[in-house]
């Protein structure tokens, strides 16, 4: 039940994007199109999933027994940065039809601040392992969630009769920031 | 040992990075786009200006 409830948590209450403001340059700047959006958001679960057991492993098995602890920030970045490296020459190699969907986004995610938040996270917070995959799979999961239904409204936004000053990026954010005031309203769900 | 350790993940890394580029895309996958409509981080390589500089 402890686990049904972080991950609620994580998927809506303290959704990364609306609560944490984490991972917003994705969410403006590939949400033009949905489909677009749910193949980023795919690719992100993914590579979160995998980054925060890798990390949280390496973590305590690698850099407290070795009393290195303080040299997390920079483990986790050089470990996600090399995670997507392996992955995408992975996809090159065995699955060309997920590279073709997917494979485009994963150098955007390197940079992607969501999937080093999720790793310092969880080590922060002082996840066990299954909180920590658990987390690895809600904050991803919230994000393609946020991500798919702003790039819905967006989409529709195209079609709306949107003042000259506000089409673009001004309505997008004004967007987002209604967004947010309504996962906001979760707050004290969990 | 911080300073082993260090070395160690950059030796990964790049030996990553360099297999990553040698390693060639599938069929049909040569020129595909994120599709992303770009900002102001103009050294990201997905920006569309260095997309349009290259169409040039």
């Amino acid at each position: 039940m402890e686990l049904f409830a972080l991950f609620i948590s994580l998927l809506l209450i303290n959704n990364v994007v609306l609560s944490k403001f984490l991972a917003v340059c994705p969410l403006l700047g590939v949400s033009k199109n949905s489909k677009n959006a749910l193949s980023m958001g795919i690719a992100v679960t993914f590579v979160i999933f995998v980054a925060a057991v890798i990390t949280w492993l390496l973590y305590y098995y690698v850099l407290v027994p070795l009393n290195i602890a303080y040299m997390d920030l920079i483990t986790f970045i050089l470990v996600i940065a090399s995670l997507v490296q392996f992955v995408e020459m992975f996809l090159k190699k065995t699955s060309p039809a997920i590279y073709k969907a997917m494979g485009v986004y994963l150098p955007l995610i390197t940079t992607n601040c969501a999937v080093l938040g999720v790793a310092l996270d969880n080590i922060t917070a002082g996840y066990n392992f299954v909180e920590a995959m658990v987390a690895g799979l809600a904050v991803p999961l919230g994000f393609t969630l946020v991500i798919y239904i702003f790039a819905t409204i967006r989409e529709r936004l195209e079609l709306a009769t949107t003042p000259e000053g506000f089409k673009g990026v001004p309505i997008a954010l004004i967007t987002a920031a209604i967004m947010a005031c309504a996962i906001n309203g979760l707050t004290g769900l969990v | 040992m911080a300073v082993f350790w260090m070395a160690i993940l950059v030796f990964l890394y790049i030996g990553l990075y360099v297999a990553n580029k040698k390693t060639p895309k599938p069929e049909g996958c040569e020129n595909l786009e994120a599709g992303c409509e770009g900002c102001q981080l103009y050294d990201c390589t997905h920006n569309p200006v260095h997309h349009e500089e290259e169409k040039r």
